[in-house]
């Protein structure tokens, strides 16, 4: 080994690992949305830590309050935390719909790629939900009842009763606090996180075995601009703008703390947080609610979402060549945006089947006719 | 030239600018409390801003000299 080190002699291997280059037009703005995703998901890897040096499961309420008034920026680093989560989520979104939209899970491994990154969503949202339920607010005990009654009553459940008790106990161990939130901290930060570092790694891999997947027609003598500085500055560019912009708003609307569990309140009727209002309010739909109609109506929409690059079968890649699934995909934004709004005027108000009915009715013939309009306007302006 | 190193006018402003910001933060960090913490992030996320205009003007002129 030593002389062929000394040999100096050039032997088959890596001798540098490159990343995949872009070109000029590639460095476009909305080209970039899952580096947002990234960079919020490595801010949160680093604050979040330093809110594990204070946070004690065995007491979330009170560590928490000490966090914000006793803690040295401890407040400031939760807010930014906790902001940051807000904007990986609202970025998550917009990540999704714009690879959905231009049909970016066609190709040789862009459906592992999508089907990945789907997993990865799920992740994120379960890392959310419970980095909501640690600081134990109202809300946060709320949640964990809600989650216990939907692994019980839904079909899975009911089906594997044995099944429903061990995710249960996973869940919650032997429900005292000090157990449950010990639980739930194990999984916000090591358990479900690493998952998400792993699926990331995964992602990311397939991304540059792709490359950037390319809008209109690629144009095949454009000249890529050098990875390294270029592409590497224009990331860190973006990367670095996205945090400061969360952190204007984490300085200027600082978070206040929410009511603790336990406390006796009038009147106070407990709400999530707004990337769960569609699950909360599909939940007050009278007849169809937690076990049988709300909530496995958003089960079939992850399931078709999961199925998506099997079933597109359209020859074209622009949105108004695939007219069905951009049809589906302006249903789910109108599904989403309208419960949530419906979730906010009117929380925990039971709403009829046909009301529902009728609604969702609605939002299909307006996102189903809209398409198609557009689609045969195009072709009578090509005629 | 700075140090040996080429720097156009814009990004030795700019690194001039954030030097004084990091100075303000520095000596603004002995005061700091509960009340006036919220400020010393404003003044973290304007640096990083300034941070972030630096390497977006850094990649235009290393795209223009590409050309």
């Amino acid at each position: 080994m030593n002389d062929l080190l000394e040999s100096g002699e050039q032997t088959e291997g890596s001798y540098s690992i490159t990343l995949k280059p872009v070109s000029r037009k590639q460095l476009r703005f909305d080209y970039w949305t899952g580096l947002f995703v990234l960079a919020g998901i490595i801010f949160e890897a680093i604050t979040g830590p330093l809110l594990l040096f204070y946070y004690q499961a065995g007491n979330p309420y009170g560590s928490t309050v000490s966090i914000i008034s006793t803690v040295p920026l401890g407040g400031i680093i939760l807010t930014a935390h906790l902001y940051m989560a807000y904007a990986v989520i609202l970025i998550l979104f917009v990540h999704m719909f714009r690879n959905y939209f231009v049909g970016a899970y066609r190709g040789a491994w862009r459906w592992a790629q999508w089907i990945i990154g789907l997993l990865l969503f799920l992740v994120v949202y379960s890392i959310a939900i419970i980095g909501y339920i640690l600081p134990e607010y109202y809300i946060s005990v709320d949640a964990v009842h809600i989650t216990i009654t939907l692994i019980e009553r839904s079909i899975v459940g009911r089906v594997f009763p044995a099944l429903a008790s061990f995710l249960v106990s996973a869940l919650v161990g032997n429900a005292t606090t000090a157990q449950a939130w010990q639980h739930f901290l194990a999984m916000h930060a090591i358990l479900l996180t690493g998952l998400a570092f792993v699926l990331i790694a995964v992602h990311f891999f397939l991304f540059e075995k792709s490359g950037i997947h390319q809008v209109e027609k690629a144009v095949p003598d454009e000249k890529p601009v050098p990875v390294m500085p270029v592409s590497m500055l224009n990331s860190l560019f973006l990367a670095f703008a996205f945090i400061a912009i969360v952190l204007v708003f984490s300085a200027l609307f600082p978070q206040g703390l929410l009511t603790a569990y336990g406390v006796p309140q009038y009147g106070l009727l407990p709400f999530p947080d707004w990337y769960l209002m569609p699950v909360y309010k599909m939940m007050d739909v009278a007849g169809l609610g937690l076990s049988t109609g709300g909530v496995p109506f958003l089960g079939i929409l992850v399931v078709i979402a999961f199925l998506v690059p099997f079933l597109d079968r359209y020859k074209g890649s622009l949105p108004l060549d695939r007219p069905l699934f951009t049809a589906m995909g302006i249903f789910v934004i109108l599904f989403l945006a309208s419960m949530t709004l419906w979730g906010y005027a009117q929380p925990g108000l039971s709403q009829t089947r046909l009301l529902t009915l009728a609604m969702f009715g609605g939002m299909v013939f307006v996102s189903t006719v809209s398409v198609y309009a557009m689609k045969y306007a195009r072709r009578d302006l090509h005629e | 030239m700075l140090g040996g190193i080429y720097m156009s006018r814009k990004i030795q402003l700019l690194i001039g600018l954030q030097l004084a910001l990091s100075v303000i933060m520095w000596f603004y960090s002995f005061g700091v409390n509960f009340n006036n913490e919220r400020i010393w992030l404003l003044l973290l996320a304007v640096n990083l801003i300034v941070f972030s205009a630096i390497i977006y003007i850094l990649m235009k002129e290393f795209l223009v000299s590409e050309k």
